[in-house]
């Protein structure tokens, strides 16, 4: 009898979902746990295993399952054996990251990185002139690499003392020395939509 | 210290936290439950130290906040007799006993949960509303010791995201101090927890095979599994939100008003994750006066009720944003700018929620997000409906829940037009979730095939 009454805790008394308490029992009012009978267990643990297959055998499941958790599973047995920051970076950001630490790079050798605003030219342009490059927004950028960089339209785009421009298939970096030159070059990347 | 030493020494500081918040609010519940939750509002009292730090400009060191989360651990926890002689009870009653079915779910769920906290450890924040706000503040707040630093300087006319509150900026600051060069793993702490808090908020009422399966469901609900290692903020505002609604019912059950506070402080952590929660918690309130004109305890109790229940957010709101973003941020943000200028139109309501249907929910791309989750409780919903032509309270108070995220949504795109379809309210839909979870656990059927299970499995 007492197994019964245990065994009603699981659930409700009624077949109205009467709300269960979630409060602790006091140790005075605690009873061994419901036990099951282990043939019944068992039955239970097939029923279980069933209703996982069904479950998984679900398109969306299924589809879930083999692609997410287990490339993320096979990832993980790579991924333990290089724990290496900068590559974990790498392989999240890939070209964007790569191109901040680039330019970042070329300023760092001039030692200049933490004075410089450097205007950059949208994405589209770059494709325009051949270069597959995204370029991250300025707060990314300075997410990636310490360097400040300014969007050409943004209305403080003529503080900006460098530029970056395309040129023969390559990156072309340049001081401000002309303040026209600034200025076209900014009417120049103005022409292209900024993508994020 | 090696990284699991650490993430179990900051679990453990969380659970004394949040253990100490528990127990100053008295509120009652099983082990299980009781285990997770408190580790969870210890992530949320992490989450608020350094960003009171920064209120009263104290720089943001490691020392300083460390120090500042023993003092708030040890403050909470002021009533540690009460406290200790609790833990023991819990000890001497707690008896972790796995049935044997219970293990394929179990086990199902442990290797995706796995999965996820691996990947949340080993890649960098990914997001560009992360890396674009909160994460680089964080980044330079650690070089810089402030919150409000030079990414304030950069050209942020691009992104917005820095004018978010400060949660994830604070834990990202803290984990980063802890070791974690990404920050980030608190996350997975959150989702652990709220998994098993929900398997066993789910096994109060029915049996645990069903509950096993349906949060196996809940785990596989596509897109906010991919939040479950991308931080962002929809994630932890869905489990507070849920948690929230949570004892707001079961304030309903018991009538103890502590349990009615509770609610209010976890809808104003919802809400210091996003503040927009604060008009989802608004639209609580006419089940709450609706509770307590149906007990015939009066309009009057039920206002002061939702005030209970309302008011905590309204602060969390005041403090995070009017006086964080507002007053201390050195970048203006017009927040006000961000409401619809034209509220007389009301076609923005019926054009969002007509798109939440037709795009997000009712759709292939629908299922791509949230697998069959939706479609499940639907079919629960009608099976109910038509096999037992009637709904008890505490189904049709769930029920109010999902409607409030179901017509909120629309609600907050009418009133603010910068919450997009495809990723604000895509995102702001996780919070149905445990919700409709939680209809499911009391679903009169299975509720009933539950009972029959138990009766059988005992016989």
């Amino acid at each position: 009898m007492k197994k019964k009454k245990t065994a009603r805790t699981a659930t409700t008394s009624s077949p109205q979902p009467v709300p269960a308490s979630p409060a602790a029992k006091p140790a005075a009012r605690q009873t061994a746990p419901a036990a099951t009978n282990g043939f019944k267990g068992f039955i239970l643990l097939v029923t279980s295993i069933m209703a996982l297959l069904i479950f998984f055998g679900l398109t969306p499941n299924k589809f879930w399952f083999d692609q997410r958790i287990m490339p993320y599973w096979e990832d993980f047995k790579e991924q333990k054996l290089n724990l290496d920051l900068e590559e974990r970076k790498l392989a999240r950001y890939q070209t964007d990251y790569l191109f901040a630490k680039n330019v970042a790079g070329f300023f760092e050798k001039r030692g200049s990185a933490d004075k410089v605003l450097v205007l950059v030219p949208p994405t589209d342009y770059f494709n325009a002139h051949g270069l597959n490059i995204h370029v991250p927004e300025p707060a990314v950028f300075y997410y990636f690499s310490g360097l400040k960089t300014i969007w050409a339209n943004s209305p403080e785009a003529s503080k900006a003392n460098w530029y970056i421009t395309a040129k023969g298939g390559g990156l072309m970096f340049d001081t401000v020395t002309n303040k026209q030159a600034l200025l076209d070059t900014i009417a120049a990347f103005n022409k292209y939509k900024i993508s994020l | 210290m090696s990284g699991i030493m650490i993430i179990l020494l900051l679990t453990i500081i969380q659970f004394i936290a949040g253990f100490g918040l528990i127990n100053l609010f008295k509120i009652d519940l099983k082990p299980g439950l009781l285990i997770s939750l408190a580790i969870l509002l210890g992530v949320a009292v992490f989450s608020v130290m350094p960003f009171i730090l920064q209120l009263a400009f104290i720089p943001l060191t490691s020392a300083n906040i460390f120090i500042s989360i023993i003092a708030a651990t040890a403050l909470l926890n002021i009533k540690f007799r009460s406290g200790l002689a609790r833990l023991k009870e819990l000890w001497s009653t707690t008896r972790f006993k796995i049935k044997i079915y219970e293990i394929p779910f179990v086990a199902m769920i442990i290797f995706i949960v796995f999965v996820s906290a691996w990947r949340c450890f080993y890649f960098p924040p990914t997001p560009r509303d992360l890396t674009s706000g909160a994460e680089v503040i964080a980044e330079y707040a650690i070089r810089e010791k402030t919150m409000i630093n030079s990414v304030f300087s950069v050209n942020l006319e691009s992104t917005n995201n820095i004018f978010k509150p400060p949660y994830i900026t604070c834990l990202q600051i803290i984990y980063k101090y802890a070791g974690f060069a990404f920050g980030q793993i608190w996350l997975s702490t959150i989702v652990a927890c709220f998994i098993i808090f929900l398997y066993h908020a789910l096994t109060l009422t029915i049996h645990r095979i069903f509950a096993g399966l349906l949060v196996l469901f809940f785990m596989a609900i596509p897109e906010m599994f991919a939040y479950t290692f991308m931080v962002l903020f929809d994630y932890s505002n869905a489990v507070f939100f849920f948690l929230s609604v949570w004892f707001l019912y079961l304030f309903f059950q018991n009538q103890q008003r502590n349990y009615l506070s509770f609610a209010g402080l976890l809808m104003a952590i919802a809400t210091y994750i996003r503040s927009e929660t604060l008009i989802l918690a608004c639209l609580m309130v006419p089940a709450i006066v609706w509770y307590h004109w149906k007990n015939k305890t009066g309009i009057v109790k039920g206002l002061i009720s939702s005030a209970f229940f309302v008011v905590p957010s309204v602060l969390a709101y005041i403090i995070s944003v009017s006086i964080y973003i507002n007053r201390y941020l050195p970048v203006q943000y017009n927040i006000q700018g961000q409401v619809n200028k034209n509220l007389g139109d009301l076609s923005p309501f019926f054009t969002r929620f007509s798109d939440i249907n037709s795009q997000l929910i009712f759709s292939d791309t629908g299922v791509g997000y949230y697998g069959y989750f939706i479609y499940l409780f639907i079919g629960l919903l009608l099976l109910e409906l038509v096999i037992k032509r009637r709904l008890n309270n505490t189904t049709r108070n769930w029920l109010y829940a999902v409607l409030v995220i179901y017509l909120g949504f629309p609600l907050l795109g009418y009133l603010l037009p910068l919450l997009d379809l495809n990723n604000s309210t895509k995102r702001g839909l996780f919070k149905i979730f445990p919700l409709m979870l939680l209809y499911m656990a009391h679903n009169s059927l299975l509720v009933g095939w539950s009972q029959r299970i138990a009766k059988w499995e005992m016989k």
